[in-house]
Formats: C-alpha cells, sequence, structure tokens
C-alpha cells in the first residue's frame, strides 16, 4: 500500500514540476512570431490608457553591465555614453533622431570661417551645473583642453585629437614623438623637459580660446575637418565645471602641471564616480554590487525653448531613472513580464520569447529614414511595444591578412604555407585580387540574414559606410553570391603550387577565426567554409573559435589569414569608416602593399578635409568604385535594432548615436 | 586547544602566499597580449593601443617583477612615486568591477554574508531533520518521500530550478522579485532615510526599526534561499540518514533502551549527537561554499554577492581582482575550518583530547 502511494506522490511531483516548466518556458514559444504581421490584419489597440505602471515617476532599464566610468573625457562605450548624455551637455547636439542635422545646445550658435579652419561659438547664457556654478566660456575652453591634453589611446581623445591637432596624431604625445614613443606613458611624459611640456601645452590652450567678455570660444584646426561639428556632439566634448574638476583632483589647467595628468584613465580619474554637469538629470548613486546607477532630476534645468519642433522643454519628467545591470538573460525577462522594467536589453536570440508580449509596434522604414505608423498586433491587449528595424551602427566583416606573418609558437593558421597537395594557403594568398574576390562571391550572406539574424540585419551597397552617410551610394555595385563566378575568380588567380599548378586543381587548407561566444561570427564563417567546398571539395576553410584574448594576440601579430569582426561608428561621417579600413585600426593589419596604401591614404586625408558635403561626395564614390574593384574585405549586413518597451512608456525615438535613451524627453503614463 | 588555534592561524599567511604564487605561476601560460585583452574590449580603434597597455601595466615583464609590484607597489622613475602594493593596503583596481579591489569585496560580501545567514539554517536544518526522520522511520513513508523529494532537488540543475521559480514566482505571481530590493528602498537609501550600518539589508531594516523594508528584503531572499536548499538538502539528508542508521543499531543504544530510556530521549541523546559529527563536516563545507559566493543562484536572482563578481573577474583574466578574491576567500576557507575543527572538539571529546 505503502509503495503505491509513494509511487503516485513521486509521480504528482515529478508531473508538477514538468507542468511548471512547460508553463513556463513553452508559452511564448508557442504563439507565432509577430515578425510576420501585417498591419491590416491587425484589430484596435486598447488606449494607451489602459497600460499604467505602478511608478509613472521612475523609469526603469534592465540592462547588462555597467559603465567603466563616469568622466566623459575618457569613457568609450556605451553605458557611460548614456549617463554623459543625461547628465553633462555638449555644445552642439543631434537634432532628435537625427545623426547628421546638429542643433546648438550649450552653445546658442556658431559660425564658421570660409577656411573650414576657425569656429566660434557663442556660450548659451542663464546655463547653470548642477551644483549651481554658472557655465562660462572657460569652462568649455578647459573641457576642450583636458580632453586633448589627456590623450589616453584607449580613450575617445583621438575623435577631437585629429581636428586639432592634425590627421593621423592620435594622442597629444606624438606632438613631441611623432614616432609615438610616449603614447599613454604618464611617466615618460613626465621625464620630458619643461620647456616642450609648455610649449605643447600653449599649442593646445590656443586652439581653443575662451573670451569671457564676448561669452565665445574660439576654436581653431589644424587642417578643415568634415566631421568637426559632429566630432563636438560626442559625450567626449561634454562640458565639465573648470572649478569643481580641479576641486576634485583632475588637471587644474595650468600648462606646468598637465604632464601629471596626461594618460589618465578610468582607474584613475576622480571623475570616475561622481558628475557636474549642466544635464536634465544629476547622478543620485552608482552602487557596483548591484549595478544599479540611479539618476535624479535636475530641478533647476535650463531649457526654456524647445530645441526642435515638440521637443520637451523645463525639467524632465521624469523624477528618476534607474539603470541596473542584470546579466541574466531569464531575470531581465522577469522584469519584464512583472512591469517592474520600463524596457530591457533582448538578445537575438530570445526576441521569439518576447514577441508574443507585443500588443503594437512600429517598423523602421529605410527608403525613409523613419519609422512608420504605429499598428495593433494580433495580440492587441499584450503589454510591451515594439519598435522595429531601425538599422544599428555596427557591421561585421570578414577580413583578409595580405602577408601573413608566420605564428612563433607553431600555430597553423596556414597550413603547410603553401599550396602544394591543397594542405595549406602561402602567407600571400589573400595578396591576390582574384583570391579576394572568389571569396567575396563565395559569400553567401542572405542566408546568414535569414538564418541566423531572423530578418534582423540588412545587407547595404559594398561602399564601407552606411547609409545616410556622406559617400554612401545605394547603387555602388557589390558582391552578391554567385558561385559560378567565384569559380572563375580561382581559376583566373596566380597562385599556383611549386609544379605551376593553379590553386584551383591543388585546393588550398587554411583557418579562419571568430572570437568564442560570438554566434554570429562562427555563422558566417561556416557560411563561407560550406560554400567554398561545395564549388570546389578541394577547398577547406576550417572555423576555430578562439577566446577574444587570444585571437586579439595573434590578430595583433598579423599571423590570422581570415577572421571576422565587426566596427561600431563613433560618430556618423564616412570618415570614421574609411579611416580606420583603409589606414588605421584595420588597415594596418591587412598589410597592404605600400602602393594601395599610399592611395587609400591620399582619398581618406582629401575626404575628411573636403568641407563641402558635394566635395566629399566626389571623393568618397571615386573612392567606393576602387575598393569596390581592390575588393579588400568580405562586407557583412548591418544588424537592425529591436526596442521593446511597456506601453505605458512615452517619448522614446531611436537615434543611432546615443549611448543608450535620452531620458528628457520620456515619460510614463 | 589554544595552542592548536593559534598554530593554525599562524599557517595563514603561508597558505596565503602559496595561492597567490600559483595563481601568478598559471600567468606564464598567458601572451602579456591575451592579458592585454581586458583592458582593450574590442579591436583597439587605435593600433598603438595594445603596445601601451603592455607597457604601462608591466605585463611583458618578468614574473617575478610583476609579483613584486604587486606585493609592494610599483616605483614611478620619474617622480619616485610609489603605487599599489598589497603591502601597503592597496589591492589594484579591478576593471571588471571599475572600483578598487577591496572597495568591490567591501560592497559584495555582505550580500553573500545576508544569503548564507538566511540558507545556512533551512539547508541544514531541514536536511538533518529529514535524515533523523528518514533514518528513524527507516523504509516507511515518510523516508521514501524525503528521499525521492531530496533526490529530485539534488539531480535538478541549480540554473533550471532557479529560472523555473523565477519565472513562476515573480514573472507570472510577482510575489518574490529578485535583486536584493526594490527600488523604492533604494530611493530611501538615497535620500538617507534609511541607513545602512551593516550593509546586510534584513539587520540594517531591524536597526532602523523599518519592518516595510526587512519585509521587502526578506521577499528578495526567499527564492535564492529556497533554490540553494532545495539542491543542498540531498547531501545533509543522505549524510544524516546513514549516520543515524549507523547509531541506531550501536550497543549503547539497546543499553539506553535496556535502562527503560524512551525511544525518543535514547535518539535525541545519544544517537544523534555521535550522528552529528559528519554533518558538522559537511556544514563546515556548505559554509565555505556560501560565504565564497554561488556563483549561479547568484546570477539567476541578480543578487550581488562575491561569487558571481570573483567569476567574472576570472573569465576577464582581471588578475588583479583574482588575486584580490583569492585571498579573501583563502582567509574564509582557512577560518571555516577552523571553526569546523572547533565544533569536532564540542561534539567529540576524542578529538578535544587528541589535540590538546
Amino acid at each position: 500500500m505503502n509503495k503505491k502511494i509513494l509511487t503516485i506522490l513521486s509521480m504528482l511531483l515529478v508531473f508538477g514540476m514538468l507542468l511548471v516548466s512547460c508553463g513556463s518556458s513553452a508559452e511564448p514559444a508557442a504563439a507565432e512570431p509577430t515578425t510576420a504581421e501585417e498591419p491590416a490584419a491587425a484589430e484596435e489597440a486598447p488606449a494607451a490608457a489602459a497600460f499604467a505602471s505602478k511608478d509613472p515617476t521612475t523609469y526603469t532599464m534592465a540592462t547588462i553591465g555597467e559603465p567603466d566610468t563616469l568622466d566623459p573625457a575618457i569613457d568609450y562605450e556605451t553605458a557611460g555614453s548614456e549617463i554623459s548624455q543625461n547628465v553633462y551637455e555638449t555644445l552642439v547636439f543631434y537634432k532628435r533622431d537625427s545623426a547628421t542635422e546638429f542643433i546648438p545646445m550649450l552653445a546658442s550658435d556658431w559660425t564658421e570661417s570660409e577656411d573650414g579652419l576657425t569656429y566660434t561659438f557663442t556660450i548659451r547664457d542663464g546655463v547653470t551645473f548642477h551644483n549651481g556654478d554658472p557655465l562660462t566660456a572657460s569652462d568649455v575652453a578647459y573641457s576642450i583642453q583636458r580632453v586633448l591634453l589627456n590623450g589616453d589611446t584607449n580613450s575617445p581623445s583621438l575623435l577631437l585629437s585629429e581636428p586639432f591637432l592634425g590627421i593621423g596624431i592620435v594622442d597629444v604625445s606624438m606632438l613631441i614623438d611623432p614616432e609615438g614613443g610616449l603614447i599613454d606613458s604618464r611617466e615618460a611624459m613626465q621625464a620630458v623637459d619643461p620647456a616642450t611640456l609648455t610649449s605643447v601645452c600653449e599649442q593646445v590652450k590656443a586652439a581653443v580660446v575662451a573670451d569671457e567678455a564676448a561669452g565665445t570660444v574660439t576654436m581653431t584646426l589644424a587642417q578643415p575637418y568634415g566631421p568637426f561639428i559632429a566630432s563636438l556632439a560626442h559625450t567626449v566634448a561634454s562640458i565639465v565645471d573648470q572649478s569643481w574638476t580641479a576641486e576634485q583632483g583632475a588637471w587644474d589647467g595650468s600648462c606646468d602641471t598637465w604632464q601629471n595628468f596626461y594618460a589618465t584613465t578610468w582607474e584613475n580619474t576622480p571623475l570616475a564616480e561622481i558628475t557636474n554637469g549642466t544635464g536634465p538629470f544629476m547622478l543620485e548613486s552608482w552602487d557596483h554590487a548591484t549595478q544599479t546607477l540611479v539618476l535624479l532630476r535636475n530641478d533647476n534645468y535650463w531649457r526654456t525653448e524647445p530645441l526642435w519642433d515638440g521637443a520637451q522643454t523645463g525639467n524632465a519628467k521624469l523624477e528618476r531613472v534607474v539603470i541596473q545591470g542584470v546579466d541574466e538573460w531569464g531575470t531581465r525577462f522577469s522584469m519584464l513580464q512583472a512591469g517592474d522594467a520600463d524596457s530591457a536589453v533582448v538578445p537575438i536570440a530570445n526576441v521569439s520569447q518576447v514577441d508574443p508580449m507585443v500588443g503594437e509596434r512600429t517598423d523602421y522604414e529605410l527608403a525613409a529614414g523613419a519609422f512608420g505608423d504605429m499598428y495593433a498586433t494580433e495580440t492587441p491587449d499584450q503589454p510591451l511595444r515594439l519598435f522595429y528595424a531601425a538599422p544599428g551602427l555596427l557591421r561585421g566583416d570578414i577580413l583578409m591578412t595580405e602577408q601573413i606573418e608566420a605564428a612563433e609558437d607553431g600555430s597553423q593558421f596556414t597550413g603547410t604555407g603553401n599550396l602544394d597537395g591543397g594542405k595549406g594557403i602561402p602567407s600571400d594568398f589573400f595578396l591576390d585580387e582574384h583570391i579576394r574576390k572568389a571569396f567575396n562571391y563565395c559569400m553567401d550572406w542572405e542566408t546568414m540574414i535569414q538564418d541566423f539574424y531572423q530578418g534582423d540585419a540588412v545587407r547595404t551597397a559594398y561602399s564601407l559606410v552606411l547609409p545616410g552617410e556622406i559617400g554612401y551610394n545605394v547603387d555602388d555595385p557589390m558582391y552578391a553570391y554567385d558561385p559560378d563566378k567565384c569559380a572563375e575568380e580561382f581559376k583566373a588567380s596566380a597562385q599556383v603550387d611549386s609544379a605551376g599548378n593553379n590553386v584551383w586543381d591543388t585546393g588550398f587548407h587554411f583557418t579562419a577565426v571568430w572570437n568564442e561566444g560570438n554566434t554570429a561570427r562562427q555563422t558566417a564563417l561556416t557560411i563561407l567554409s560550406d560554400s567554398l567546398k561545395k564549388v570546389n571539395p578541394k577547398f577547406e576553410m576550417e572555423v576555430l573559435s578562439m577566446p577574444w584574448a587570444s585571437m586579439l594576440h595573434y590578430y595583433q601579430a598579423r599571423q590570422l589569414p581570415m577572421y571576422m569582426i565587426g566596427w561600431q561608428e563613433d560618430i556618423h561621417d564616412p570618415h570614421n569608416w574609411y579611416s580606420p579600413y583603409l589606414v588605421g585600426t584595420y588597415g594596418n593589419n591587412f598589410a597592404f602593399p605600400d602602393d594601395v596604401k599610399a592611395g587609400f591614404i591620399d582619398y581618406v586625408n582629401r575626404g575628411v578635409a573636403a568641407t563641402s558635403a558635394e566635395a566629399r561626395t566626389e571623393i568618397y564614390h571615386e573612392l567606393n568604385q576602387k575598393i569596390y574593384d581592390y575588393a579588400p574585405i568580405i562586407n557583412g549586413p548591418v544588424a537592425t535594432n529591436r526596442h521593446y518597451e511597456q506601453r505605458w512608456v512615452n517619448g522614446y525615438y531611436f537615434n543611432p548615436l546615443y549611448g543608450g535613451f535620452y531620458y528628457y524627453e520620456m515619460s510614463k503614463n | 586547544m589554544t595552542t592548536y588555534i593559534i598554530r593554525r592561524i599562524l599557517l595563514v599567511p603561508l597558505l596565503l602566499f602559496g595561492v597567490t604564487i600559483l595563481i601568478f605561476g598559471m600567468l606564464q601560460f598567458l601572451q602579456p597580449a591575451e592579458r592585454a585583452a581586458l583592458y582593450i574590449r574590442d579591436i583597439p580603434k587605435n593600433p598603438e593601443a595594445l603596445e601601451s597597455v603592455i607597457r604601462n601595466y608591466g605585463l611583458d615583464q618578468p614574473l617575478y617583477v610583476q609579483y613584486w609590484n604587486w606585493l609592494v607597489g610599483r616605483k614611478n622613475l620619474t617622480t619616485g612615486e610609489i603605487s599599489g602594493g598589497i603591502l601597503r593596503g592597496d589591492f589594484g583596481y579591478s576593471r571588471v568591477g571599475s572600483e578598487p579591489v577591496i572597495d568591490m569585496i567591501k560592497n559584495r560580501f555582505p550580500a553573500t554574508l545576508e544569503l548564507a545567514l538566511w540558507a545556512f539554517l533551512p539547508i541544514i536544518g531541514v536536511g538533518v531533520w529529514l535524515g533523523v526522520e528518514s533514518a528513524t522511520h527507516h523504509n516507511k513513508f515518510i523516508d521514501q518521500f524525503a528521499r525521492v523529494f531530496s533526490i529530485i532537488g539534488y539531480s535538478f540543475p541549480v540554473f533550471v530550478f532557479g529560472l523555473l521559480a523565477l519565472m513562476l514566482f515573480y514573472g507570472k505571481l510577482q510575489w518574490f522579485p529578485p535583486g536584493r530590493f526594490s527600488n523604492w528602498v533604494l530611493a530611501e537609501i538615497n535620500t538617507g532615510t534609511f541607513t545602512q550600518y551593516t550593509k546586510i539589508m534584513t539587520l540594517d531594516a531591524l536597526l532602523n526599526w523599518r519592518l516595510d523594508i526587512f519585509w521587502d528584503a526578506i521577499r528578495h531572499l526567499i527564492l535564492p534561499v529556497i533554490t540553494l536548499s532545495y539542491v543542498s538538502w540531498a547531501s545533509f539528508l543522505r549524510v544524516t540518514r546513514s549516520s543515524m542508521l549507523e547509531s541506531l543499531h550501536q550497543d549503547y543504544m539497546v543499553t539506553a533502551k535496556a535502562k527503560g530510556l524512551p525511544e525518543r530521549d535514547a535518539v535525541r541523546r545519544h544517537a544523534l549527537p555521535n550522528a552529528l559529527i559528519p554533518v558538522v563536516t559537511l556544514a563546515g563545507f556548505t559554509v565555505v561554499m556560501l560565504l565564497g559566493g554561488v556563483v549561479i543562484t547568484e546570477t539567476i536572482f541578480n543578487f550581488p554577492g562575491i561569487g558571481s563578481a570573483a567569476a567574472e573577474a576570472a573569465a576577464q583574466l582581471d588578475v588583479v581582482t583574482v588575486l584580490g578574491f583569492a585571498l579573501f576567500n583563502g582567509f574564509i576557507l582557512i577560518f571555516a575550518n577552523l571553526v569546523s575543527d572547533i565544533l569536532y572538539a564540542v561534539v567529540d571529546p576524542r578529538v578535544r583530547l587528541s589535540s590538546l
């Protein structure tokens, strides 16, 4: 008898647990994803008033991780720049959702000289910092000078050093040692003779001059610089209060001491966890343990006139913003379900879990460059709203090294190092234009977009830049998946083995690398590997995952023949793409032949120095053709964003250059 | 006894020295550029960045130099200023935590301690009770039920049980939220209307005499405590049960019963104390596990203890932070072993005699 009862009880227990499990996880999967819905089929959505927050004064964002630092001169990641853009302000700001139109913010207006070298900003009256200090022209000059003199190549200071100090000068120390021997070393900088140090400081101060009486700041550039205003809208150019900043232990503005503050990093800046800006919110607290940052409304905010039509004026509507790092997706999902998170970061792999909770949505229209009308989904009583498919600023590309170095630890990325027997590739394999084009034709990005991104990505033209930027031309040619052309290019290649047999006959073997955990990169390389094998069974491209740190090591040593990587732009300007891909970060590692590199550098330098949009467009269109012909990379799709929020939230709009949200324009029912 | 304790305490620096040497020794398997990846999270936008990180943090220096710098600090050759050095009280800066390592431990340990304090009693109390009941009702219904119940918990992966509990009791029912406290409590802390004396929320709530905050903290503790308990009961049940069964069949139990001692008293006064010796060992391990941080439970319930932080630091090769946590955990381990040894002496007179 006892045994029977026991069996029944045990089964009930197991069954109960399974029921809980199914109830929790199967429900979202059972519902149809909302992506395929037609607006016409949708029902009327319930009125917004039907959705009311438990606490309409506090906005809670469930995100991943926390900022590196809150010092805007040093922080170079989106979590920190989200705080900076709500707490600090810049001279100019993006006009609502536009990434290329700018409005005066802490400047009331500005003028530009005809030669494009001098900009004069009139500083806005009546603005105060959170501590009550009035904003002055000297604060503005100090803020920019501090960024320039701080340097630090892991900070965004290079966005300002190029326009002010000269193209190619990525750090102030290069004014003393152009070879870069002093870069990021405070110790070495302190050992430089005082006269040289003073003269460098004075050069920087002469480039940014405050006129307190006139209430203006004049900035003189080293050369005309097309994206200068865009650079000033970046949070690195946030304006800080000079006296308060110096009181905290940062640079005091003196040319005698700047070397003691050179290369301050996020480990030792005194502004790492405190802020004093002019923005609509103030930092209330940052608790590292709970990864929680709280912003409190600035009740003395200066703005009395809207900065664009329909913009907010006066104090922010939200009283508090809680930005909480919740690393586990299941926890963030539960917070959305419970209504405790007003929005949350949703990984692409989990969208099918959240889509059934969407009651209304709007889709981004690429041609119009804006979201369409909001419409109800097939489940109009659900609590979430979805902003779907706005293109981001990050593109993943497959890169090739044209002159591969041998790995000192014997790692065999290039197999035997020659084509004999199809067991390797020579070090100059990708120096061959036909090989690079063959790989481009063999890459099936459409499969990647459908299978991996579930349609949440778009392929842009084969120019390096993104849609909407100067230089982007939708009519530019691009490589599409074409196995026949892929085969043709391989056959036309000059790559032969020691007996003179073409690569098509010998086959090849090499290893392409992706960093562990990044499944998008794994998928792309696997698709390419499979396509190559289909074109010719002798083509073997091994796909290998590597910890990020190891990959960085081999990448830096130019030992990887092929790898997949991404680039996220800092400013919405073509220079932010052409320069790294052709000259700097990646350009260096492609190991282009000198004449090719010189040709690219010429275009890049002329493109950034031209100040009129027409002149830049012309230069970049020519460059695009050259890039297409040379085919240095296999350029991938741009992932699009999904923003989910509770339907009681108002005022969200998408600007791809924001670090996160601009909470001033947002409110809750 | 005192000599014994002093001897154990004197071993502490030696053990910690060994632990740190071991961690530093493991570093030789990593290239300087691999360790620099901690400071550069994506392909560096500036080609000079990687080299400058390696140079500035001395990642290419011989290991003994790096160890010495970590131990006594690093001297700026131009200004003569010394920075860092754990012997100078500077445990370094945690890139993963965006704060000094010592602050990271100070900020996170109260959460771990609070979770351990609340989880310890249910884990041991219920586990031992189930074990005793199982043994005294050997092969009866309660024995079978307790074994099935706890073995299911033991076989359940923590992350599955935790996530299911979270989805049901928070996502659906909204009873027990994740984290340590609600946003309204955070607002009270930030505005100074609630003082954090110890950073142990339940204790602070009582010290402030704020029962609403006490209840809020309890609500946040319930799910992690249940998760930790449910997956740990089987161990205690099994150890207690087998140990009790053995004790129940000892001669002294027969003697006790023959003397006319009621069954209940015989179990309580004779069988249980003898059966508890292995339980004390297990309890020691459990305390170390709880105080060292429970990574998965902390991550699922967004409970900001030291376990998840240490795991994150290790994953990102944040050596300075890993060393800080290793030292801290070393202290905990040695302290817990010491307490466990003393408890042995309390429950088992033979241990007391032999160690003196």
